[in-house]
């Protein structure tokens, strides 16, 4: 099979997933107790007609299937519905803010890479040292403290206490104006706008979140990777090459070449599972991401963000994995020829 | 200049500028920051249109600073610094002046003739008749007004470009409060209409995203669900001016946050404090505390006086024996309120509502009510709080159950997500639970109206009682205030002794400013009006 149509079969293959993940979603937040007309109508002067009337609009008083339908039908027109908290339609909100969250989360994700990695070829090179010592305690303690909690903490001590830190809320100073928005993420419009001020205030503002975002995804990566390469290094081939005298540099990297497979699948699964679990992240820091806005919606008992959210993080886990795909095969060429 | 000094404000210039990291010149920032004003909170302005439908609460602070009604509530100051509107007295806000007729049936405005609106053209009594036309003719504003005879657009006439009368079908005194509500706000018309469509003729979509107002700021940037930028409107004629150049109304959802910004002095006012916090603050002189008690609310505890075991009195009141009020106002609280019990017993002090209750913890005379009741060895029932309201109702809600288990009533606490709540409350389907409410206003005729009788959520008790009705049904147009508080009174008996709720405390407005903020004004909507504040 050729390059191409493999793509092109893999991509198809997607289609159910989504087709099934808005099916599912919609289901499930239509069962979901809390009627969203009862909850519009909260002023202190709404009655039950207001009620009536807030779901005769909204649709919700015609039967389920139909609704399902009703919603397929504007989906497939490109029409994520209408988020009744912010008053917007639910596209235009993800679009403004899925740059955000892709900020922080790519951020994150460069500073776990960057920490995780040497960490865990270190302890894998070097069983039972200094090193391994460290990235045990790191990948335990990271793992083990909830993620709200390492935040208020590097809040209270970088912002608080010694005020390195720029205020933890949103992504740019209130009183600096915004960059002129152009892709959406605040460095590189900042960048493009030759606006050092924005971007120096933006990047102070990410430097927190990032970090206490990659406290907790670092412990896969790093555990995955020192697993991964001592069982290489323990290999038939890794031991063969040593034998044959090689040397240690010429062994090293190959060996951290067939290292790499798991660690790229877990670093995808990792990058995946950030973007949609960075809620609480984002709720402490103010950041106006696509995580907040799905917990705001929940709390609404607004149902079109919530589906959207849903649909969208499908979305880049399909294309996430995607991505993996075509890196596997690049990796290891027998992935692709097996396929 | 000595060389101390000199070290001392060169560093102190240094920090500023690489703090505020801008490219302004360092006096023009310092202005800048001195002229803004920045505001947490917990939760964002969602719409711009005052008549618009499922607005956020934080929405009519919005509505306050960008439109002008005809007129507003005059103030009155609480203590140095702080002031609370005063319900009784109005002042023009579009309108120089209005008058009364001597039937109290027609009553006529008189407008600025220098008022325009942001986009500069002239406010007129056209724009006015518009806007009330469109208040009455969208839901959510048009049940409020109603209270107020406010109902049809036949009602509103315009008399010239200046001259505004309004006709009723019998003097209220709901009238003029009701006009100075955020519903009778006044938009410009032509702006709006132009916006307007066949299916959408008072352009709700259009409003909803964009301000159409006169008032004394103006919008610069507006995101739903995390901030407003707003500037000053420099051609105002409403008020004053305001001094503020500028204010950013900010989202930070954790409250620590909100403290710290405002401790560091990032932040000028924060915002939907848990007492805790509040507690924290009182003690530093780096933030001051406001607190005003909101005299038109109540916390409390309802029953289902509808269904079993609640439908018999003695069951009530045996709970309202029992209800360890002063743990419960300390402990959940942490004393921030108004007591709302241990009235000495006996006829009502007053016709002010809500008032203490002549209840207290008295758990023997508790036990013989549930005795008397049929229920000598108690009961199970649920006990549910709302998540969203969990700060302050989690603490609560153990306190209760620990409290009622001594009268032998066995509680299993519901936690109910926000979202699942106003359902629940609506459909009647809660048997026991705490929450807190709020009428707009604070005549006790209108609050029993709006929570001791009725088919709808604000019957927190879905209570029942034919006399009560004809009482406040007698009050409503009563005119002589003899008359009035005998009416009250008695209503007021008659809720002391059915209890279809029981209040614990009046709850307090409580937002922690900057120290050198002055005239900071409560005003019934309990959000931040820029215009009246100044930086000392």
């Amino acid at each position: 099979m050729s390059a191409a149509r493999r793509v092109v079969s893999r991509l198809a293959a997607t289609v159910p997933v989504l087709a099934g993940t808005a099916v599912f979603t919609f289901v499930l937040t239509h069962v979901l107790p809390g009627d969203p007309a009862a909850f519009l109508a909260s002023g202190p002067n709404a009655g039950p007609e207001e009620i009536a009337q807030i779901r005769a609009r909204m649709g919700l008083d015609l039967p389920l299937p139909t609704q399902l339908w009703h919603y397929l039908q504007a989906l497939a027109h490109g029409d994520w519905g209408q988020s009744h908290t912010t008053g917007q339609p639910v596209l235009t909100d993800l679009w403004q803010r899925l740059p955000a969250s892709l900020e922080l989360t790519v951020a994150a994700f460069v500073l776990t890479l960057l920490v995780a990695l040497p960490l865990g070829t270190a302890a894998a090179l070097r069983p039972r040292s200094l090193w391994d010592r460290a990235c045990t305690v790191l990948t335990v303690g990271g793992s083990c403290v909830p993620s709200f909690v390492i935040a208020l903490l590097l809040v209270y001590v970088f912002y608080f206490l010694l005020g390195w830190a720029p205020e933890p809320t949103g992504r740019i100073d209130a009183m600096i104006e915004p960059p002129p928005v152009r892709s959406g993420f605040m460095l590189l419009d900042a960048a493009l706008a030759l606006r050092w001020d924005a971007f120096a205030s933006a990047a102070g503002r990410l430097l927190l979140p990032s970090v206490a975002m990659a406290a907790f995804s670092l412990a896969p990566v790093a555990r995955l990777t020192r697993a991964s390469l001592l069982g290489v290094l323990r290999s038939d081939p890794v031991r063969t090459a040593r034998a044959l005298g090689l040397s240690p540099r010429a062994v090293l990297a190959g060996a951290l070449h067939l290292a790499l497979l798991p660690v790229v699948t877990s670093a995808g699964m990792v990058f995946s599972y950030m973007l949609s679990a960075n809620v609480v992240i984002e709720k402490v820091f103010a950041w106006p991401g696509i995580g907040s806005y799905a917990l705001d919606a929940l709390m609404a008992a607004d149902h079109a963000p919530l589906q959207g959210f849903v649909l969208l993080v499908a979305l880049m886990f399909v294309l996430v994995n995607f991505a993996i795909d075509l890196l596997h095969e690049r990796i290891d060429p027998r992935v692709g020829s097996a396929a | 200049m000595d060389r101390r000094r000199f070290i001392q404000q060169g560093s102190a210039a240094f920090s500023l500028g690489t703090v505020a990291g801008t490219s302004l010149p360092l006096s023009a920032w310092a202005q800048a920051r001195k002229d803004t004003l920045r505001v947490l909170s917990e939760g964002a302005p969602n719409s711009q249109d005052p008549h618009g439908e499922g607005v956020s609460r934080e929405s009519l602070g919005l509505f306050f600073n960008v439109y002008d009604r005809l007129v507003n509530f005059d103030r009155a100051q609480l203590s140095p610094g702080v002031f609370k509107y005063d319900y009784g007295r109005f002042r023009g806000e579009l309108a120089e002046r209005f008058e009364t007729s001597a039937d109290g049936r027609t009553l006529t405005f008189f407008l600025r003739r220098d008022a325009t609106f942001h986009d500069g053209k002239p406010v007129t009594a056209a724009d006015v008749k518009w806007s009330l036309d469109r208040a009455v003719s969208l839901p959510a504003s048009k049940r409020q007004l109603a209270t107020g005879s406010l109902e049809n657009p036949s009602q509103f006439t315009v008399v010239d470009a200046h001259t505004f009368r309004i006709a009723l079908p019998r003097a209220d005194r709901y009238t003029l409060p009701n006009l100075a509500l955020s519903f009778a706000s006044v938009l410009n018309s032509e702006l709006a209409k132009s916006h307007a469509t066949a299916a959408d003729p008072w352009a709700t979509e259009w409003v909803k995203a964009h301000e159409a107002g006169g008032g004394a700021f103006r919008i610069e940037s507006f995101t739903p669900g995390q901030q407003v930028v707003y500037t000053r409107f420099d051609g105002w004629k409403g008020g004053s001016a305001p001094q503020l150049r500028r204010a950013v109304f900010q989202v930070v959802p954790s409250a620590s946050n909100r403290v710290a910004a405002l401790l560091k002095g990032d932040a000028d006012v924060a915002l939907q404090l848990p007492p805790k916090d509040l507690d924290a603050l009182t003690d530093t002189t780096r933030a001051k505390v406001v607190s005003v008690p909101v005299t038109t609310s109540f916390r409390f505890v309802a029953f289902n006086t509808q269904a079993k075991p609640f439908d018999d009195v003695r069951v009530r009141q045996a709970i309202a024996y029992a209800l360890p009020y002063t743990t419960l106002l300390r402990g959940a609280n942490l004393g921030r309120g108004e007591a709302l019990y241990g009235a000495r017993p006996g006829k009502p002090a007053s016709s002010r509502f809500p008032q203490p209750y002549p209840y207290d913890t008295q758990l023997l005379k508790a036990k013989e009510l549930l005795a008397q009741a049929g229920y000598p060895q108690g009961f199970k029932t649920s006990f549910s709080y709302n998540v969203g309201d969990a700060t302050l109702a989690e603490p609560a809600a153990l306190l209760i159950q620990e409290a009622l288990a001594k009268i032998g009533i066995a509680l299993s606490i519901e936690k109910v997500p926000s979202a699942q709540w106003g359902t629940l409350q609506t459909e009647k389907k809660l048997p026991f639970f705490i929450d807190s409410s709020s009428a707009w206003f604070n005549d006790p005729d209108y609050f029993f109206r709006i929570f001791f009788q009725g088919d709808w959520r604000w019957n927190f008790g879905s209570f029942k009682n034919d006399e009560l009705a004809k009482l406040l049904e007698q009050a409503r147009w009563e005119t002589d205030r003899a008359k009035y508080d005998r009416a009250i009174q008695r209503a007021i008996e008659i809720a002391f002794e059915q209890v279809p709720l029981v209040p614990l405390w009046l709850p307090t407005f409580e937002a922690a400013l900057q120290p050198d903020l002055q005239g900071f004004t409560y005003y019934i909507h309990g959000q931040v009006d820029f215009r009246p504040l100044t930086r000392s």
